[in-house]
C-alpha cells in the first residue's frame, strides 16, 4: 500500500463538495501516479459520496488510473497527422524496444507506454512525447536515440 | 494596481502607449515551435542580450509569443517594429539576431525566405489570411496584462458597460456569428434564448476540451491570448446576467491550464474579474475545470456532467441548455474561439463583422492545416475562402509529384472530401452539405498514398475507444464496424462489406443518443460516398494507395526511375535490387509491402500494384 | 386550462394530451405498444437502449423522453424507418444477450440477426443501467456502470462484491435480461456475490427481508411481514372501533 500521509493535505486543499470529485482525483493521481483504493475510500467519505459513484468516475476518465503508472510516461501521438505518417510503426517499434505493450507499465514501474490523441505538433509528425518533452519526426530507426531509460 | 473604473483603464492604456516600445524579438511559443525547440532559441536570445548588458542601454524585449502559424518552418521568430520574419531559427542564430536586429534593426538575410520582402505578410502562406483572433500573436506576450491592454484589450468590456446588457447582447445576436466548436449553431440564438430564459443562477461556459486528433487551434488560442477568452466570457456574463463561469480545458494541455489560471488571477488583481468589476458593481467569477481525458466531454451535456463532478456522459437533449443546463440551470456553452470573437464583435459592431467572410458565415475561422501539404500550421481565414486557396496557396500544395486525394475536416465527427471539394467555399453549410463538417477546424490533407479505408478505420477505432458506452447503437455498432474495416484493411474483407457498412452506418447516425454518436458514422459514410471504388478493391484484397500491408506489391516504373537508390536505402528487408545507374527492381519474395519505398521515392516512380491473387 | 393541452395524431389516431407529455405515455393512453428495455415507470427515463424509437414529423426520437410540446404533432410508431431502427438496435443487443428470452422474442419480431463478423462478449448484459438507476433511487447506490464504450460493465466498487448492497433484489427483479442472478436458501439470500441473512417475521416466520434492508429503512420499516402487518393494523383498527363504539 502506498504511503498516504499527504492524502489529507490533498483532500483539505479543496472544499468538501461533490463537484470537487474530479479535481481531487486529478490531484491524487498527480501525487501517487494512480488512484489507490484506500485514497478513493477516503475521498468518498470526505465528499460524502457513495463509493460506487467515486469508482465509476475513476473508471471513466483516461487521465485517471486504477493501477500505478510508471515514473516516466512515454506517449505515442496517434493524432491523424501522426497516423498518416506512420504512428503505428512508431508504436510497434517502441513496444519492441521497451518490451511492453501500449497501455502497459514495465514490471520495474519505471516506464509506461501510452497513446495520446494529439499534442499539437502535427508539423513534426510522427511525434513521441516523453513526460512533457516532445520529440518530432521520429522513425522506427531513430527512436533508439530517445532518452528513454535515463 | 487595481483599475476601478472604465476611465481608469483608459488612462492606464494611454500611459502604456506613451512609454517607448523599442526593439522586440518575438519567439513563437506555439505548440509546433515549442516542440521544434523554440524554448531553447528563446533562452539563447535572452542570454545573448543579457551578456551584452543591453538592459542598461536601450528599451528592448525578447519574449515568447502566441503561435505565429507556419509550424512547418519553425522555430519562428518575428521582430517588431520592422516585422522581419525569421524561419527555422536555431540557438546558433541567437548572437547574430541580437547583434544585428536587436541592436541595429538590421535584417539577418539568411533567415528569411525573401530578403526583399522579409515580412510574413508577403509569404503565400499568410497572404489570404486575416488574423483577427490571432492578431496578438507576434505582438504580445501571452498572459501579459499590459500587452493585452496596449493592444486594445478590455475596450469591448468598457463599451458593453456603456451600452448596457440588452444592446450588448443585440450586437452579438445581429452579428450572425456561428459557434466555432462544431456544427456552427447561430450564437445569437443561444444568446437570445439565455437572455429570455427564466431562472437563476445562470452559467457561462467555455469549451476548451479540444479532443479532435490533429487539431490545435483552441490550444494555441488558450496559450496565446488567454485574456481574449476571459474578456469574451465577462462580456457574455454581463450581457446575459450570469455571475459564475467555467472554462473546461483538456487535461493534455497543461500549459493552457497554466496560462488561463495566471490570466484569471491577474484579471482578478486588476479588478477585471471577481467582485465589482471596474467599479460598476458587476460581479463575475471564473473557474477552470480540467478535463479528465475523454473525447465525449466535448459534447455539451457530457461537458456539463463533467463540471458537476460526474462521468462525462451525455444525456438526451430535447430541452436546450439555455433552459436547463449546468445543475439544471440556464446555461450557455461556447467554444473558446467563439468567446474570443465576442470582444471584436462588441467593439466593432455587427456590420463590421458581417463584412468579413461569407453570407450566413461571417467572420474568420482558425484552422489547423496538417497532413501531406508543404506548409503545415495554424491559419486564420475568412469563412468562404475556397478550399483550393487553402490547399494550394496557403498549404503550398501536396508534396512534389504526389496527387491531392482528400481533405478531412471535422475530426472524428467529420468526413473526407475528394478533389471536387477544392472548388468549395470553406464554410459551415458547404462542408456539411458535402458530408463533412467544420468541427472545431482541424483540416487534414491527404495525398494518393493515403488509403481512405484505412482513414475510416483509424477514426472508427478512435471512436470505439472514446464512446462513452451509454447508448446501444454507438457502444455496440462501432466495434462491429471497426472489425469489418480492420478486415478490409488486412486482406480479410468480404464481398458486400461496403454496402453493409454504408446501410448500417446510416442507421447509426439516426439512432445514436448524442451528437457525437450520430456523427460517428461520418468518417465511414463520407469515404464510401466519395471513394467507393477503393472500398470495393479492398473487398478484393487490393489497396491502391500502398498503405494496407500485404494488399499490393510495389512496382518500379523503369522509365521514371532515376536509379537514385533512395528506395533501396529505405527498404528494411533488402527487397530492392539494381545495379548502378540502372532502374531498380523489387523482389516479390522478399517484399513485406511496408510501403517505405513508395514514400521514399523522390520521383514517385513506385506504384502499388494489385497482387496476382487479388 | 385548455392552452395546456395540445393535439395531434399517433399512428393516425387523434389525441389530445397535456403539454410535455412524453410520446411513450401518450401512446400508452391509446394502447399503442412501444417496446422498451431500459424504461421503468418509477425511474427517470434514460433513453439509452433506443428501442422505443418512433418517428415524429420526419425525425426519429426516443419516445420515453421526447416531450410533446407543439400542436399538430404527427407520431408514427410503426413506420419502416422505425422498424429499421429497432431492428438495428436489436441486432446489436442480441449479440450481447443471445440467451435472454425477452431479447430473443423482440429480435424475432423485428427480424434482427446478430452479425457473423464480430461478436462481443455474450455476457447477457445490455448495459441499460436499469439496475444502477434503481439502486440509486433506493438510496443505496451500491453498484455502478464502470468503464466506457464496449468495456462498460455493471459492478460494485473496485470490481468487488458491492459492500453497500442491502440485498433488496430490486436490481435483479427488474433486469430485462434476467442477468443478475440471486437465490434464497436456508434463510440466506445471495446476490452480487454476497450472502444476506433473512429476518423471519416474528408473527408467522416468513422471511422476506434481509437484516441490512431493515436496518437501512429503519425509520419506516416494520418488523412484521406485509401480510401480518396488514392483519395487525386491521386488528388494531378493529380494536379502536370497538373502543369508539363502546365509548359512544
Amino acid at each position: 500500500m502506498p504511503d498516504l500521509h499527504s492524502l489529507s493535505e490533498i483532500l483539505l486543499s479543496r472544499p468538501n463538495k461533490p463537484v470537487e470529485l474530479l479535481a481531487l482525483m486529478q490531484l491524487i493521481q498527480a501525487k501517487y501516479r494512480y488512484l489507490p483504493e484506500e485514497a478513493l475510500r477516503e475521498l468518498a467519505s470526505y465528499l460524502k459520496l457513495p463509493l460506487s459513484r467515486v469508482f465509476a468516475v475513476a473508471g471513466f476518465y483516461k487521465a485517471l488510473s486504477l493501477t500505478p503508472k510508471g515514473e516516466k510516461l512515454v506517449k505515442v501521438c496517434c493524432g491523424t497527422a501522426c497516423h498518416l505518417k506512420g504512428a503505428r510503426q512508431i508504436q510497434g517499434a517502441l513496444e519492441e524496444k521497451l518490451k511492453i505493450k501500449l497501455g502497459e507499465t514495465g514490471a520495474d514501474g519505471k516506464l509506461s507506454l501510452e497513446s495520446v490523441n494529439c499534442v499539437g505538433a502535427c508539423a513534426l509528425a510522427p511525434v513521441v512525447m516523453i513526460d512533457e518533452t516532445v520529440f518530432g519526426k521520429t522513425t522506427p530507426k531513430n527512436i533508439g536515440e530517445l532518452p528513454l531509460l535515463t | 494596481m487595481r483599475l476601478d473604473s472604465p476611465a481608469g483603464l483608459k488612462d492606464f492604456k494611454e500611459s502604456l502607449l506613451a512609454a517607448p516600445q523599442g526593439q522586440s524579438i518575438w519567439v513563437c511559443g506555439g505548440p509546433g515551435c515549442l516542440a521544434a525547440g523554440s524554448q531553447v532559441v528563446f533562452e539563447a536570445l535572452q542570454y545573448e542580450a543579457f551578456k551584452r548588458e543591453l538592459g542598461h542601454k536601450v528599451a528592448y524585449r525578447v519574449e515568447l509569443t502566441g503561435c505565429l502559424g507556419l509550424c512547418e518552418r519553425g522555430p519562428l521568430v518575428e521582430c517588431s517594429p520592422q516585422g522581419f520574419f525569421y524561419e527555422k531559427v536555431s540557438s546558433n542564430d541567437a548572437p547574430e539576431i541580437i547583434d544585428k536586429t536587436l541592436m541595429k534593426g538590421i535584417l539577418v538575410e539568411r533567415l528569411v525566405t525573401n530578403p526583399q520582402k522579409p515580412n510574413k505578410e508577403h509569404l503565400p502562406f499568410y497572404e489570404p489570411q486575416n488574423r483577427l483572433i490571432m492578431r496578438r500573436f507576434g505582438q504580445s506576450s501571452p498572459g501579459n496584462f499590459d500587452d493585452y491592454i496596449r493592444t486594445g484589450g478590455y475596450e469591448a468590456l468598457c463599451l458593453a458597460f456603456e451600452l448596457g446588457p440588452i444592446k450588448t447582447s443585440k450586437r452579438v445576436e445581429d452579428s450572425g456569428l456561428r459557434g466555432r466548436g462544431g456544427g456552427g449553431f447561430p450564437t445569437g440564438l443561444k444568446w437570445q434564448a439565455l437572455r429570455e430564459a427564466k431562472g437563476s443562477p445562470r452559467y457561462i461556459l467555455a469549451n476548451g476540451d479540444e479532443g479532435d486528433p490533429g487539431a490545435f487551434m483552441n490550444r494555441s488560442l488558450m496559450e496565446g491570448d488567454p485574456f481574449s477568452i476571459i474578456e469574451g466570457l465577462t462580456i457574455g456574463a454581463f450581457a446575459l446576467g450570469a455571475s459564475q463561469g467555467y472554462i473546461y480545458v483538456r487535461h493534455e494541455y497543461p500549459l493552457s491550464v497554466l496560462r488561463l489560471k495566471n490570466a484569471i488571477e491577474e484579471a482578478e488583481d486588476r479588478g477585471l474579474l471577481g467582485k465589482d468589476i471596474l467599479g460598476t458593481g458587476f460581479d463575475f467569477h471564473l473557474l477552470i475545470v480540467e478535463g479528465g481525458g475523454a473525447f465525449v466531454c466535448g459534447e455539451s451535456t457530457a461537458l456539463m456532467a463533467s463540471i458537476e463532478g460526474r462521468e462525462g456522459i451525455p444525456r438526451v437533449k430535447y430541452v436546450r441548455s439555455t433552459e436547463a443546463g449546468l445543475w439544471e440551470k440556464p446555461t450557455i456553452l461556447q467554444n473558446v474561439e467563439t468567446w474570443a470573437n465576442i470582444p471584436l464583435i462588441v467593439l466593432n459592431g455587427p456590420d463590421w463583422f458581417k463584412s468579413i467572410g461569407a453570407p450566413q458565415n461571417p467572420g474568420t475561422k482558425v484552422f489547423s492545416l496538417v497532413g501531406e501539404v508543404r506548409n503545415t500550421g495554424l491559419v486564420e481565414l475568412p469563412l468562404g475562402t475556397k478550399v483550393s486557396t487553402l490547399v494550394n496557396q496557403v498549404g503550398g500544395g501536396v508534396h512534389k509529384g504526389r496527387k491531392f486525394k482528400a481533405i478531412q475536416s471535422g475530426g472524428p465527427s467529420g468526413g473526407c472530401l475528394p478533389e471536387s471539394a477544392l472548388s468549395l467555399p470553406l464554410d459551415f453549410d458547404n462542408l456539411t452539405k458535402a458530408g463533412a463538417m467544420m468541427g472545431s477546424g482541424g483540416l487534414i490533407i491527404m495525398d494518393d498514398l493515403s488509403c481512405m479505408v484505412d482513414v475510416a478505420r483509424y477514426f472508427t477505432g478512435f471512436l470505439v475507444e472514446e464512446s462513452c458506452g451509454k447508448c446501444a447503437p454507438c457502444r455496440e455498432a462501432l466495434p462491429l464496424f471497426h472489425k469489418i474495416l480492420m478486415d478490409l484493411t488486412t486482406g480479410k474483407g468480404q464481398k458486400g462489406d461496403t454496402d453493409f457498412l454504408e446501410s448500417q452506418a446510416k442507421t447509426l447516425s439516426t439512432t445514436a443518443l448524442c451528437g457525437l454518436g450520430q456523427s460517428a458514422a461520418n468518417p465511414i459514410l463520407s469515404t464510401i460516398k466519395y471513394f467507393r471504388q477503393e472500398y470495393l478493391e479492398h473487398e478484393e484484397g487490393y489497396c491502391r494507395s500502398g498503405r494496407c500491408q500485404d494488399m499490393y506489391f510495389p512496382k518500379i516504373d523503369s522509365e521514371a526511375c532515376k536509379a537514385c537508390g533512395a528506395c533501396q536505402k529505405s527498404c528494411p528487408t533488402s527487397a530492392i535490387e539494381g545495379k548502378k545507374k540502372e532502374p531498380r527492381l523489387v523482389l516479390v519474395s522478399k517484399c513485406i509491402s511496408c510501403g517505405s519505398c513508395l514514400k521514399s521515392c523522390p520521383f514517385c516512380a513506385i506504384s502499388a500494384q494489385r497482387r496476382p491473387n487479388a | 386550462m385548455p392552452d395546456k393541452y395540445i393535439h395531434g395524431t399517433i399512428d393516425g389516431i387523434k389525441i389530445s394530451v397535456l403539454k410535455e407529455t412524453t410520446i411513450l405515455s401518450a401512446s400508452k393512453l391509446l394502447d399503442i405498444n412501444i417496446p422498451t428495455l431500459c424504461h421503468h415507470e418509477g425511474l427517470v427515463p434514460d433513453g439509452n437502449c433506443r428501442l422505443c424509437t418512433v418517428e415524429i414529423g420526419s425525425k426519429l426520437a426516443v419516445s420515453c423522453l421526447y416531450p410533446l410540446r407543439e400542436d399538430n404533432f404527427t407520431v408514427n410508431t410503426k413506420s419502416p424507418k422505425v422498424h429499421e431502427a429497432r431492428r438495428f438496435v436489436l441486432s446489436l443487443l442480441i449479440a450481447r444477450a443471445p440467451k435472454a428470452p425477452r431479447i430473443i422474442a423482440l429480435a424475432k419480431e423485428y427480424g434482427a440477426l446478430p452479425s457473423n463478423r464480430f461478436l462481443p462478449e455474450a455476457d447477457n448484459c445490455i448495459r441499460c443501467g436499469k439496475c444502477v438507476r434503481i439502486c440509486k433511487i433506493n438510496r443505496t447506490e451500491a453498484i455502478s456502470l464502470v468503464g466506457r464504450g464496449p468495456e462498460r460493465i455493471v459492478t460494485g466498487p473496485f470490481l468487488k462484491p458491492p459492500e453497500d448492497c442491502i440485498g433488496c433484489l430490486a436490481c435483479g427483479l427488474n433486469c430485462p435480461t434476467g442477468n443478475i442472478p440471486f437465490r434464497e436458501k436456508d434463510g440466506i439470500r445471495s446476490i452480487w456475490g454476497r450472502n444476506f441473512n433473512l429476518v423471519p417475521c416474528p408473527e408467522c416466520g416468513t422471511a422476506l427481508f434481509t437484516k441490512e434492508e431493515l436496518d437501512f429503512h429503519k425509520e419506516f420499516a416494520a418488523d412484521y411481514c406485509p401480510t401480518c402487518r396488514r392483519k395487525k393494523i386491521a386488528g388494531d383498527l378493529l380494536n379502536c372501533q370497538n373502543l369508539l363504539v363502546r365509548s359512544n
